[in-house]
């Protein structure tokens, strides 16, 4: 089942053009939502929120219209926004449980789920302090933790690692991925880095110009068409390019003594079979094949760029 | 020989600290204003700046109870007493809490300054709007929330001194007319206490939400509060130095600013100038008070009164939102 239907989004700012005509489909688990600068993430989520009108098109969340229903999709999403917020005059646990009262949790439950979402976020120690005097990744958590509170079913978290050290970095993502898997929350994770969305998602929509520009598993993103192979060599051999012609494939790329080889036929043990052939008849030792994959930063150079 | 098994301290924390869904309640996604309102009380309670200038605010009623109080025990002791007996006849119950409400009314500017005028202002620069707004709460809600919150502190302030007076006067004054010479008194004092925390409540809202630091938006605040009101005075003062009567759409410019339309409300409704003190203090002789501008023209005021509400409001409306829409 999907999360959220977006069906021919337009969403414009005056004379600009934030998204254009979008439409996707966010599957359930955890998704990156992909794009450089400037793409069109941050206006996606607040139109999913309702924060933003669409001038055209529409589409829903759990079912309900992003238009008409912002309330009840709202009680169901926690958003972790990218700029700092919190209440002025709060303590933290003060903070999470009106954040949950406002949710709809009457005010016993909110209290004592803040305490323990506080506990969950690491931010069990500093509960009872002024959410003002926390440090950044301190105030990153608090946002996360006032998201969660009301046991969201969609968490949208905008460049949840935005200003953090690396611990703190590899803390949060090990947080999201925690959420995300095996929790029943699903998550959708705004960033422009690819290693964040790499570490926690499953799938990613990639958003370009306020278009759609890809979306599917991480997996399928990072395939490549042609399935080539990487072929490692003891030491760099142009007989063996000239071999791997003879076989009837071709050297897309080297690398010092990485080849980077297509071969005919669709099937991986024929192909690494003719790479066996072609470094026989170069008379060079083979130290590694393996089917070549991309990176994602490759695959969203690739997409952004089409 | 048995092995005494010895007890190992546990590994980790004694809660459950992995995360877990919340399964229970939630209502419906309506009405939201109303948690909003008393969490803005619940914090602005702790200004003790606001108990001091809220009891202050008191400071005219309790000294003309504890006059009073003096008056009637005295009255008691020997009826014979001449200027009691003036007293008595001539006094007006409703100067009584004219004057208290007029001695309250800069007080209650300061409880507004302490607690309302950087409230929204505040939100505004921590982006508090994203976590209200990203809740299924609505600008209605924060707005409506955020004014509630502020009217029923300031309701509080204005409100419970009139109510124990009235009260106090009830029990204590009625054979001297206390109850029978206005019988729309308390309908009245009600809608009194409620005009002035009304107002300033609306004020606070339109000019706070206008600004993304409270000093600056206190600041505006206590400039809308005061610039007017030296403008309007030295204006009338003009006016009157050219024409002694005390009446004309021209004199309405003595009300033309906050305070002064927080005063005429409060003439206009009770129908007096006030002056309770000047009786209690000259003997029960009823004296012209020269200093006192009659009650203005009731539909004029409150017509005032109603525009700068509605326009305060409007500029809220206007500038409250979850995010920065630039070129909307």
């Amino acid at each position: 089942m999907a999360v959220a239907e977006i069906r021919n989004l337009t969403v414009r700012y005056g004379n600009f053009t934030a998204l254009d005509d979008f439409s996707a489909t966010i599957p359930e688990g955890c998704v990156g939502l992909l794009g450089p600068n400037g793409a069109g993430k941050t206006t996606l989520i607040k139109t999913l929120l309702g924060f933003v009108a669409p001038a055209d098109g529409g589409g829903s969340v759990f079912g309900h219209d992003i238009r008409a229903e912002g309330r009840y999709i709202r009680q169901k999403i926690g958003l972790m926004p990218e700029q700092d917020c919190h209440i002025p005059g709060m303590s933290a646990v003060m903070f999470v449980a009106f954040a949950g009262e406002l949710a709809g949790m009457p005010k016993e439950n909110a209290v004592s789920r803040a305490h323990e979402v506080l506990e969950y976020c690491g931010l069990g120690e500093a509960r009872y302090r002024n959410v003002e005097t926390y440090s950044t990744g301190m105030k990153q958590r608090i946002k996360l933790a006032q998201a969660l509170v009301h046991g969201p079913r969609l968490l949208l978290l905008d460049e949840p690692t935005n200003g953090l050290d690396p611990q703190g970095r590899e803390e949060m993502l090990e947080l999201i991925r925690s959420i995300s898997h095996g929790k029943g929350v699903n998550v959708l994770v705004s960033s422009h880095l690819l290693k964040d969305i790499e570490r926690t998602c499953d799938e990613v929509v990639v958003v370009a110009k306020g278009k759609l520009r890809a979306s599917g598993s991480i997996k399928d993103l990072k395939e490549l068409h042609e399935t080539p192979l990487d072929v490692e060599l003891l030491e760099p051999s142009p007989a063996f390019e000239t071999a791997v012609a003879g076989q009837g494939g071709r050297v897309v790329s080297v690398e010092a003594y990485h080849y980077r080889v297509v071969m005919p036929g669709g099937d991986p043990a024929e192909m690494t079979g003719r790479v066996f052939q072609a470094a026989v008849a170069s008379k060079v030792q083979v130290r590694a094949v393996v089917l070549a994959q991309r990176s994602l930063e490759d695959a969203f150079m690739e997409v952004v760029h089409e | 020989m048995s092995e005494i098994p010895t007890q190992t301290p546990a590994q980790g924390p004694i809660a459950d600290l992995t995360y877990r869904t919340y399964t229970g309640p939630l209502s419906p996604p309506v009405y939201r204003w109303w948690a909003i309102a008393k969490m803005t009380m619940r914090l602005a309670v702790k200004k003790k700046a606001f108990w001091g200038w809220g009891i202050t605010s008191c400071w005219n009623y309790i000294l003309m109870l504890g006059v009073l109080t003096l008056f009637e025990q005295r009255a008691s002791d020997g009826p014979e007493n001449e200027m009691l007996k003036r007293f008595f006849e001539n006094v007006q119950w409703n100067t009584l809490f004219l004057d208290g409400y007029l001695a309250s009314l800069f007080m209650l500017f300061l409880c507004t300054l302490t607690i309302a005028s950087g409230n929204i202002a505040a939100d505004n620069k921590a982006n508090a709007l994203l976590v209200y707004l990203s809740k299924p709460a609505t600008k209605s809600d924060y707005l409506l929330g955020k004014w509630t919150g502020f009217f029923l502190l300031l309701l509080g302030v204005c409100g419970v001194p009139m109510l124990l007076v009235y009260g106090y006067g009830l029990l204590s004054f009625r054979q001297y007319g206390f109850l029978t010479q206005d019988p729309w008194l308390f309908p009245k004092l009600l809608v009194l206490m409620c005009a002035a925390p009304a107002l300033l409540s609306s004020v606070a809202v339109g000019i706070s939400s206008q600004f993304n630091q409270p000093r600056l938006a206190t600041a505006a605040f206590a400039g809308a509060y005061f610039l007017p009101m030296v403008v309007s005075y030295v204006m009338f003062a003009i006016i009157r130095s050219h024409d002694a009567q005390d009446s004309g759409p021209l004199f309405s410019l003595y009300y033309a600013h906050l305070a002064g339309l927080e005063e005429g409300i409060g003439k206009s409704l009770l129908n007096t100038s006030g002056g309770f003190a000047n009786l209690l203090f000259g003997g029960g002789r009823v004296r012209e008070n020269d200093a006192a501008i009659g009650p203005p023209t009731a539909w004029m005021v409150w017509l005032a009164a109603l525009g700068v509400i509605a326009v305060c409001w409007f500029f809220a409306w206007r500038r409250v939102r979850a995010v920065e829409v630039i070129g909307s």
